[in-house]
């Protein structure tokens, strides 16, 4: 790493400041980058279109590959940066020096890490692992924030991203051609839409990603160059060459480099090992050193500045009156305040009052059907005057209307057979018969019982009780002794209670 | 039941025989057609809503051609004028008098298309007419020859330019009809029919037999007026429409008229059922048609895409039958 050929330039900087460095740095070369990424993640998304896997499992590969697609962009940005030419085809050369070392740390425990961009680097370009990893990230960790931030607007750009996309070839799909809609699209995907939500999903990945890995790795420039006061060395480089004539350029330059030693063999870091960055001085060598630079002029040097400063106390530039009105326009104020302070509390509660009652009103509307939970009848069995329970019903129900309609009450005896017949089509076939259900729908509901001599037997029943009921017709008694001794054949007197 | 004003059987079954008749010429629209014979029973008049292309005018020249009475169908339009439809008076050169010239309203069953694309002037000179059943020209009153029926047709689906129907003009229509493409089988049995060797496309009512007079058509609604309506019956119309004003998501239910109408169509469909006494059954089957219209749903189930038909079917669900 030479900090001479460094393209971008360096200062310090905040994190938010480092992060619009990598948006620059991602804008300038997008469409190597992109290139890269696509590179990288279209086999994937092949091999995931060759093999059989469901459809949402495929989506999920895709998505949780990204470590694999990121670094070749990182390796390449990281030679760009110094200056240094690189093909893509060069990066691909490298893939797994630059890729695999770490893969899978990078696919399991650390695959949600939200700073992921952040802490790449210390991985893919110092090569780290393990302790001094960890300890790399410790001193690192400042910026990890601000790159988790990153991580998470990121995520929400690529999801609006591709919802965009979506959109858009949802409006711009012809009426005739188009195969879903939105509902069906986010509730019911078919495989066709599926696919198309994962290729969107790639677009917006591979557009997102530039810009992620970028602004991560100038978080990471920013940081070492903050820790390691690159700009500093830079300076003083420059410095160092304005003061040495040109013919000796090579060799002053040499005699920098020895001069800077302290710092700058503690400063470069990149490339090489961490063993040779620092030149070890022990606490009373340091403490010694430090303050023979503090007794030094350029460091030792103190000022006193002065300036004007009011000591004395405020004029009361108004009068009275105006003072006595202005207090008082501001305790109206603030009694006006405080009243709009109170409706407003008062409002919230009254709306939230509202909110409240209109949910218990509309409790039973809210969960499907707009019918009021009051009106509706839990049980068909007790509704209208007509008890259907079965231990309501007589041992022998028959029998019971027999001797009924033989004592002349053929009302009664008819509404008993009726009413016997409807509890056992409901208690013993099971036969889902509402609150508003007419005699016909009840007959009309028999049908699905599938048992044709039951059915003949209820028509007839019905038709001879709604005779009764609605037109005051009074059947024969020899047709309702019938109904009677047919009911037990279809209903048994051991099916009863 | 007035047994001594009733007509004779065969013209009682000719009159039930009229829905199949009709259903030869206007294929796939049974349950319209249904509705409509109901409103005519019913004395009662029909408002049609569905897209344009779907038989109304053929079902109305069918059922015209069935009981020969007098057709007439008015195209409404912005400017169309009140007495374009009840008629005017005008000067006879030849006997030197004013005459009075009847309008097309004069007819046993008039289709008035579009309805809502006139103004409420016009408008009212027809709901006048189907009100009072007469008409009045300069001051001279003219009563409507019965049976006279009103079909009045909306197109759902073009409101830019029409006067939607006030809430009161719709409560005088029996019942609202919803007109809606036939099945594919219907359609293709339709088209085969209509397009087999005829020219243009002119509306063939042809196979339909006239089942009977226009004459006889009050005699059959003077007997199902006094078809036998049980009190547990008219309890529960009654408290079907006291439920639907008060039932959630309806903002305004139907009133007495609506209760009325319902057991005017409840004792036509008893009629078409070949009974003489009304049940429950006649009451739910009728109470969709004839009070759809006449219920207006609140804004929140508009917006949410519910429509009449479904608070209503959830209403008579929950409320319980008579079987006592």
């Amino acid at each position: 790493m030479d900090l001479d050929k460094i393209a971008i330039k360096l200062r310090p900087r905040a994190s938010w400041e480092g992060i619009d460095l990598g948006f620059t740095m991602a804008r300038q070369w997008f469409i190597n980058l992109w290139l890269l990424w696509l590179c990288s993640a279209l086999p994937v998304m092949v091999l995931l279109v060759v093999l059989p896997l469901p459809l949402w499992l495929a989506g999920l590969i895709l998505w949780w590959l990204k470590p694999v697609y990121e670094p070749p962009l990182l390796y390449w940005m990281s030679r760009r940066v110094f200056s240094e030419t690189i093909t893509l085809s060069g990066v691909f050369k490298g893939w797994n020096s630059i890729v695999l070392p770490q893969l899978f740390a990078m696919l399991t425990w650390r695959r949600l890490t939200p700073a992921r961009s952040f802490f790449m680097p210390v991985v893919v370009l110092e090569g780290l692992r393990g302790q001094r990893r960890t300890k790399r990230i410790n001193v690192l960790a400042k910026n990890s924030g601000a790159a988790s931030w990153l991580t998470i607007v990121g995520l929400h750009f690529e999801v609006i991203l591709q919802f965009g996309l979506l959109g858009l070839i949802l409006v711009m799909i012809p009426e005739d051609l188009l195969w879903t809609d939105w509902q069906s699209y986010l509730f019911e995907p078919d495989p066709l839409s599926e696919w198309l939500h994962h290729l969107t999903a790639l677009a917006a990945m591979s557009l997102i990603a530039p810009f992620y890995v970028a602004a991560g790795f100038a978080l990471y420039l920013t940081r070492r160059s903050q820790l390691e006061a690159w700009d500093l060395e830079l300076g003083l480089r420059k410095m160092a060459q304005r003061h040495t004539p040109r013919k000796h350029d090579a060799s002053a330059s040499t005699k920098h480099h020895t001069l800077l030693a302290c710092i700058g063999v503690l400063l470069i870091g990149l490339s090489l090992p961490e063993t040779v960055q620092a030149k070890q001085v022990s606490s009373q060598e340091a403490r010694t050193l430090i303050q023979e630079v503090l007794a030094d002029d350029a460091f030792g040097e103190e000022k006193t500045i002065y300036f004007w400063e009011y000591v004395g106390e405020e004029e009361n530039q108004s009068d009275e009156l105006d003072s006595a009105f202005f207090r008082w326009l501001e305790s109206i104020a603030e009694s006006a305040a405080g009243l709009g302070e109170l409706l407003l509390w008062i409002v919230v509660i009254l709306l939230l009052a509202y909110l409240l009652h209109w949910y218990l009103k509309n409790r039973s509307g809210l969960v499907g059907s707009p019918a009021k939970g009051r009106t509706r009848l839990a049980t068909p069995t007790t509704v209208a005057g007509l008890d259907l329970r079965p231990e309501s019903m007589p041992d022998d129900p028959s029998v019971e209307a027999l001797g009924m309609i033989e004592r002349g009450d053929l009302r009664e005896g008819l509404s008993l057979l009726y009413r016997a017949t409807l509890s056992r089509l409901v208690h013993h076939y099971d036969l889902p018969i509402k609150a508003g259900d007419t005699e016909g729908q009840c007959l009309h509901r028999s049908r699905s019982l599938q048992i044709p001599a039951l059915f003949d037997y209820f028509n007839e029943l019905t038709a001879v009780w709604q005779k009764l009921a609605y037109a005051h017709q009074q059947p024969q008694k020899d047709q309702l002794r019938g109904l009677c001794h047919a009911w037990s054949d279809h209903f048994g007197v051991n099916h009863a209670g | 039941m007035h047994e001594e004003t009733s007509p004779p059987q065969d013209r009682l079954d000719r009159a039930r025989q009229l829905e199949g008749e009709i259903a030869r010429a206007v294929i796939g629209q049974n349950q319209v057609i249904h509705e409509v014979v109901l409103a005519l029973f019913a004395a009662g008049h029909v408002l049609v809503e569905g897209v344009p292309g779907l038989g109304k005018t053929l079902l109305v020249r069918s059922l015209s051609a069935a009981i020969q009475g007098e057709f007439s169908r008015i195209q409404f339009t912005p400017d169309l004028m009140p007495s374009d439809i009840s008629g005017h008076i005008m000067f006879d050169m030849k006997s030197e008098n004013f005459r009075v010239r009847k309008g097309p309203v004069f007819c046993n069953l008039l289709l008035a298309d579009e309805i809502n694309r006139s103004p409420a002037k016009t408008q009212s000179a027809l709901l006048e007419a189907m009100q009072e059943q007469q008409v009045t020209i300069e001051g001279r009153t003219f009563p409507l020859t019965p049976p006279f029926l009103v079909l009045a047709t909306q197109n759902p689906i073009e409101q830019e330019g029409t006067y939607p129907l006030p809430q009161a003009q719709l409560d005088r229509f029996l019942v609202k009809v919803f007109i809606d493409y036939p099945e594919e089988s219907d359609e293709q049995q339709m088209v085969k029919q209509i397009t087999d060797g005829r020219v243009g496309d002119q509306l063939d009512t042809s196979t339909i037999r006239p089942l009977m007079k226009a004459e006889e058509i009050p005699q059959i609604q003077n007997h199902v007026a006094s078809l036998n309506v049980d009190d547990e019956i008219i309890n529960y119309a009654v408290r079907l429409i006291r439920a639907a004003r008060d039932w959630n998501g309806i903002e305004a239910g139907p009133g007495p008229r609506g209760t009325i109408s319902l057991l005017r169509a409840a004792r036509a469909e008893a009629f078409l059922g070949d009974r003489d006494f009304v049940t429950p059954d006649d009451i739910k089957r009728a109470a969709l048609p004839v009070l759809r219209h006449r219920v207006r749903l609140t804004t929140d189930l508009e917006i949410e895409g519910y429509r009449p038909e479904d608070v209503l079917k959830d209403l008579l669900d929950n409320l319980p039958a008579p079987r006592k």
